[in-house]
């Protein structure tokens, strides 16, 4: 027994010399850490900025990446953070919308630290937060969806009801509406942004429904997109535009985020000791793209898709009044519109959704 | 007198065989984690000299093992409790969230109260959340309809989504995007933290609540009387001891233990209420005191070696690139060899 006692002791004694013998390697220029709610193998939301962030670290020299994923939204965060800084990060992306509370507190405690945080909000000399403005990019796919449609239903399912989520959803039955007057968009609320069993479930009910079209806004598409493509319906991706591989016959088109362009510069700044930041909101041919489209859409469609495409990309904002809410209230009066900023307060749907905000 | 003497020498033998077994659980489980690093390709040393570098050896690290050790005291203390009655209750996290909830209720309803008022306030609403989520199943128990595990596990998911409810709807704030949490709550509702760290008057409380239930447990009647329960519930009832009454008094305190951890975690760390406020505390509460066999001092040793272990899975990912769900590996494996030793444990009886 004792001899254990002094193995166990000796193992300890071990541990703490190799601990504190200082660790030297050729230290880069700039770490980079980044937290993930879900795993960077989703196909989705957390693999968009894991693709963007390695592409940073391979394309610049002396730059490292750290990276924790499933982080949840909990106390959890703050100690990854705080953890990342504690290894030499210098530049942190806290990459879901929960992490917010987390993150300023850490950022308030190391000035010297720079964040760019995937949200919303205020920013602060060294706190900048940034995100793909993705509600009008929902314009066109609307337009598609709603061409492509034969019940008229289009189903939708988001994780959470954020305003950038009910924005996407607005934007989609604007411009479903544009092109099919008697189009409606069936909205269900999952409670997460990754829950698989739900995100079926849901997808299950909105084909039960009568919807053939299905767009979501969760952070792995593939299980909505799976699910409705066993069914024979069709899907509208998101978050990344390779998801179309997983519906060769129900693809119509898809949003995906091309993080890295914006990714590079800020890099850039904080290695050039010169970051600054900023609210930046980034829409179609920035940080969101289109996909590719699927096999089963029509030229015609097509045409009238890439004609939405280039109306948006030429400053047309659908949230622009006269616009009723779908209890029938004027949410925006005439001339009235938001802004990509002002995106994440939105609390209402447009007229021709069916769901409730809260 | 001798008889004295040999009981403490058997009782202090005891002791160091049990701390014995604790240290060599770890260390083979250690090992055989180091195997499974070793076959990913890491270097298990390097894993292990993190783990002590960013959790032990820093004040940072250090201050957050007491952080995590503050819920997981305390809902390992509302398992313990109740299992000296020989009652099992698997529903710590349920018991927890509806402490939090209540909690939350007493802060956004008094928000204009000052905080010597509002503080116990909110710690007693905490504590009552818990409890009667704990007595719910103590009830149904005491009159022979439903067993205790079934009861206290199944509440386990209806808590959470009493919390879901008001956070997606009464109480959604109006200030974050919609996003589904409460408002932040008053500051005098808050309980005070120490040093500059997150550690909270929560840790006060945990360590109070073990010392309180070692002092009951082993020094005073009613300790007595729930042990006799517990070793024979017949011969307790033939005695004289209102058994029924023990089982919902057991089951309710301790389901309010584990709604005090709720209340810390909102009160203390979060400020305001949200979804997935705990990582599964709860649970994680009763592992503690079932490998601790409801001790107190194994109580404390458990939660800092718990407090370690799930440490120790954020620096492995960030520093070794580990996914964070290798750590599950070593708490199974603890668990596993804890479990290899029972049976042999038993039979040398």
């Amino acid at each position: 027994m004792r001899n254990k006692l002094g193995f166990i002791i000796g193992f300890f004694v071990l541990v703490f010399c190799l601990a504190v013998k200082p660790a030297f390697a050729d230290s880069p220029r700039l770490i980079i850490g980044a937290v993930y709610v879900g795993s960077v193998n989703d196909y989705g939301y957390n693999r968009s900025f894991h693709d963007a962030l390695t592409q940073v670290a391979r394309e610049l020299p002396g730059v490292k990446l750290l990276e924790a994923e499933n982080v949840p939204e909990s106390t959890e965060a703050e100690r990854v953070m705080e953890g990342l800084v504690q290894q030499g990060a210098k530049l942190i992306f806290p990459t879901s919308f929960g992490y917010s509370d987390s993150a300023r507190k850490v950022a308030k405690r190391h000035r010297d630290v720079c964040f760019e945080y995937a949200g919303d909000g205020d920013t602060a000399k060294n706190f900048g937060v940034f995100f793909g403005s993705t509600q009008a990019a929902w314009y066109p796919m609307g337009v598609a969806a709603g061409k492509m449609t034969k019940s008229n239903k289009l189903g939708f399912v988001i994780g959470l009801p954020i305003g950038y989520a009910l924005g996407n959803v607005n934007a989609f039955q604007m411009g479903a509406r544009s092109v099919n007057p008697k189009a409606q968009t069936v909205v269900v609320v999952t409670g997460g942004w990754s829950d698989k069993a739900k995100e079926a479930g849901a997808a299950n009910a909105l084909l039960d429904q009568g919807c053939d079209v299905v767009g979501m806004h969760v952070d792995s598409p593939a299980t909505i997109i799976q699910t409705v493509e066993a069914r024979g319906g069709m899907s509208i991706g998101f978050q990344s535009i390779e998801a179309r591989a997983l519906a060769p016959k129900g693809w119509i088109t898809g949003l995906g985020f091309t993080w890295a362009p914006f990714f590079k510069d800020v890099a850039i700044s904080v290695m050039a000791g010169k970051f600054s930041a900023q609210a930046v909101y980034q829409g179609l041919g920035q940080m969101v793209a289109i996909a590719p489209f699927g096999a089963s859409v029509p030229a015609e469609v097509q045409g009238l898709v890439n004609a939405a495409v280039t109306k948006v990309a030429s400053g047309f904002n659908p949230f622009t009044g006269p616009l009723k809410n779908n209890l029938g209230n004027t949410v925006l009066p005439p001339g009235a519109s938001v802004g990509a900023d002002q995106m994440g307060n939105m609390n209402w749907y447009v007229d021709g959704v069916i769901g409730k905000v809260r | 007198m001798p008889e004295a003497r040999m009981a403490a020498a058997l009782r202090t033998s005891q002791a160091v065989r049990i701390s014995l077994r604790y240290a060599l659980v770890c260390a083979v489980a250690l090992a055989m984690f180091a195997a499974i690093l070793l076959a990913a390709g890491k270097d298990p040393l390097k894993a292990y000299a993190d783990t002590f570098t960013y959790t032990l050896a820093n004040a940072y690290g250090f201050s957050e093992l007491l952080v995590r050790m503050t819920p997981l005291l305390l809902a390992a203390v509302a398992v313990a409790l109740p299992s000296r009655l020989g009652l099992i209750n698997v529903g710590g996290e349920g018991q927890l969230y509806l402490g939090a909830w209540m909690a939350s209720a007493g802060a956004l309803m008094f928000p204009g109260l000052p905080a010597w008022i509002l503080l116990p306030l909110v710690v007693v609403m905490g504590f009552l959340g818990g409890a009667i989520w704990g007595a719910i199943p103590g009830v149904l128990r005491a009159a022979k309809l439903v067993n205790e595990t079934i009861a206290t596990l199944l509440l386990n998911y209806i808590a959470p989504l009493i919390v879901s409810f008001f956070i997606f709807g009464p109480w959604r704030a109006v200030d974050s995007s919609a996003y589904p949490q409460s408002s932040a709550f008053p500051e005098a509702a808050r309980l005070p933290s120490f040093f500059n760290t997150r550690i909270h008057a929560g840790i006060l409380i945990s360590l109070a609540v073990l010392l309180a239930y070692w002092l009951i447990m082993e020094k005073t009647r009613w300790g007595v009387e729930m042990r006799a329960i517990g070793g024979n519930p017949e011969a307790a009832q033939r005695l004289g001891i209102p058994v029924a009454v023990w089982i919902v008094i057991a089951l309710a305190i301790g389901g309010g233990l584990a709604g005090l951890a709720g209340m810390g975690e909102v009160m203390g760390i979060h400020g305001r209420l949200r979804q997935g406020l705990s990582p599964g505390y709860g649970f994680t509460g009763f592992l503690i005191s079932w490998l601790a066999g409801g001790r107190p001092l194994g109580i404390l040793f458990m939660a800092f070696l718990f407090a370690i272990i799930t440490s120790a899975g954020d620096t492995l990912q960030i520093t070794q690139g580990l996914p964070y769900s290798v750590v599950n590996i070593l708490l199974a494996m603890i668990l596993f060899i804890v479990l290899a030793r029972r049976p042999a444990r038993g039979t040398a009886k």
